[in-house]
């Protein structure tokens, strides 16, 4: 029997490696992230499942193709490589477009492999507090329905996204205070009054790309230095009790305010987003 | 391992597009590489019908049926080329199937309901404006130039048919190099997506969204630089209710689910630069329209 020649073998070159290591490491990533519970820091939970079944698919082909390239047959069955991109432009061009051509590509790798290297070497992360200092300015939410009608009584159940749309969409005010309230999210300072802080959270519709700060009034005259309760800073979390009371006054914007009854420093929460 | 809070911000905002991005990307090239290898050309022929323009109309409904958004589209749409298309027919299928699809429709009616004509202003006009851009492509002397030279060598070669275990192995040839071209354009995409949302503040824009026609072009700007999936975006356009009209909601939701910064990197793949910007400005155009004929009835 004739020993195949090395020539018929079909040769994956450096780029089509690079791009089965690329489908690998980002579809590994999605069903990593999915197995230990923080793929919800990056997308929306109802995702979850769609996106490890969809990237586990991705690894197993991707790895099949692998196992197919050292394959004895693979060159018999007509996917000879003319299937694989050639999206390269012609090079007919040159001087400037081609020089152009070239550092767009150099860009267009050096990003893919910061990125992919990214998803193996930092670990996972939310967003920082300092994406917040515009979304609270003036005060109160960023996000929300523009009307909620909330049964008295049940403002304590509501989650931090859906108080802080509560309180700045009601032109009722007057029938909300008194109710009390909990809250947990990372303090934000009021950009109008400094005895103001917010209690915040991102709120996800889709993935982080869309997160809006979403903040919850409450009034801590001293909360920097720790009058009464332990010194806060921007993005310490927090858990916050009190009772809605009407904003008594100052320069902020927000028409009521948590009057807190206890402040409790607490530890980033496994789930630190909201979703709509 | 410590990073700085804007580079931070910055590989979270990328990862989050990028991780949800890819599913829809796989979906999409899985069904594209079915079509091209055990859907016959002739069946595919022979349910649309001859004339171009209803037969660009019936493709520009056939999201219903694929319930995938833009970025899942794209691969689509190239398979439906490799399997015939022509290029006006396909770009009308990609630029309407992301609002026409029933996930779409059902999240912009639980986001807006009938409020301000967002709903239906979204879908008709996302309808015509796929439409008139199909039809303006088809009115090119020559389409076909409109494509990346390595893609439209690909189209005039086409996909040979094949039986049993090769066509197995192509296909999963082909997944490999299809998805080998998506994923450069989503990180790249969304690389740039990310970068607006970690340098631009969002709320510098929304200071103008009462303003009639400011609104409109803010809304354009927004939804082109963030990329969000067409699947969810009525989601994010709410959070804009309060302070945005309704014709600037209606622009972020028709142009958005056509064009933005990731689907260009992703379009890029197949078609031209020119053929792009022809595309972008048209849509942009369309959508612009939409929005000011709703701010002008609400």
């Amino acid at each position: 029997m004739p020993k195949r020649s090395r020539a018929s073998r079909p040769v994956w070159k450096p780029r089509e490696w690079g791009l089965v290591l690329l489908l690998l490491v980002v579809c590994g990533s999605i069903v990593t992230l999915a197995g230990t519970g923080q793929l919800q820091l990056y997308i929306h939970p109802r995702y979850t499942v769609f996106a490890s079944a969809m990237a586990g698919i991705g690894v197993v082909v991707g790895m099949l193709a692998v196992i197919l390239r050292f394959g004895r047959n693979a060159a018999s069955t007509g996917e000879d490589g003319h299937e694989h991109d050639h999206d390269h432009e012609h090079q007919t061009d040159s001087g400037a477009r081609t020089w152009l051509a070239a550092a767009g590509r150099t860009i267009g790798i050096l990003t893919c492999v910061v990125v992919a290297a990214g998803m193996l070497v930092v670990p996972p992360a939310t967003l920082s507090t300092r994406t917040t200092v515009d979304g609270l300015a003036g005060g109160g939410s960023a996000t929300g329905k523009s009307s909620m009608a909330v049964e008295p009584g049940a403002v304590a159940s509501l989650n931090t996204h859906e108080l802080g749309s509560l309180i700045r969409h009601t032109t009722d005010v007057r029938s909300l205070v008194g109710e009390p309230v909990v809250v947990t999210g990372f303090v934000t300072a009021d950009a109008n009054d400094n005895n103001i802080l917010f209690v915040t959270r991102f709120v996800i519709a889709c993935c982080a790309v869309d997160a809006q700060p979403v903040g919850v009034p409450v009034r801590a005259p001293g909360w920097q230095a720790g009058a009464q309760w332990e010194p806060l800073a921007d993005g310490d979390w927090v858990t916050v009790q009190g009772t809605l009371v009407a904003n008594p006054g100052g320069s902020s914007l927000t028409a009521l305010v948590v009057s807190p009854t206890a402040i409790e420093m607490i530890e980033e929460p496994q789930e630190p987003y909201e979703y709509e | 391992m410590n990073v700085s809070p804007i580079l931070g911000d910055l590989l979270t905002l990328t990862l989050s597009v990028v991780y949800e991005s890819v599913p829809f990307v796989v979906l999409g090239v899985l069904v594209s590489v079915g079509i091209q290898n055990w859907v016959p050309d002739s069946l595919i022929h022979r349910i649309l019908p001859k004339r171009p323009v209803q037969r660009r109309a019936v493709l520009s409904l056939v999201g219903m049926l694929f319930p995938v958004c833009e970025c899942g589209n794209v691969p689509l749409a190239r398979g439906l080329m490799l399997k015939g298309l022509t290029v006006p027919e396909s770009a009308t299928f990609l630029l309407a199937a992301p609002i026409l699809n029933p996930i779409v429709i059902v999240t912009t009616y639980q986001a807006f309901g009938w409020d301000g004509g967002i709903l239906i202003g979204r879908i008709v006009g996302g309808f015509l404006i796929a439409n008139l851009i199909g039809w303006v492509l088809s009115k090119h002397a020559n389409p076909e130039t409109l494509l990346v030279p390595s893609f439209a060598a690909r189209c005039e070669v086409g996909t040979p048919p094949l039986i049993g275990r090769n066509r197995w192995r192509r296909a999963i040839s082909q997944f490999t190099a299809e998805c080998g071209i998506m994923l450069p354009a989503v990180i790249i995409g969304a690389t740039i997506a990310g970068a607006i949302q970690a340098f631009v503040p969002q709320q510098a824009l929304a200071a103008v969204g009462g303003h009639p026609v400011l609104s409109v072009l803010v809304m354009l700007v927004l939804a082109f630089c963030i990329a969000v999936c067409s699947n969810v975006d009525a989601f994010f356009a709410l959070s804009f209710g309060s302070t945005f009209l309704p014709g600037g909601l209606a622009v972020f939701l028709v142009f958005g689910a056509m064009i933005d910064i990731k689907m260009l990197a992703l379009l890029k793949t197949t078609f031209t630069a020119k053929a792009l910007l022809l595309m972008t400005g048209l849509a942009a155009l369309g959508a612009a329209c939409v929005g000011l004929v709703i701010n002008s009835v609400a």
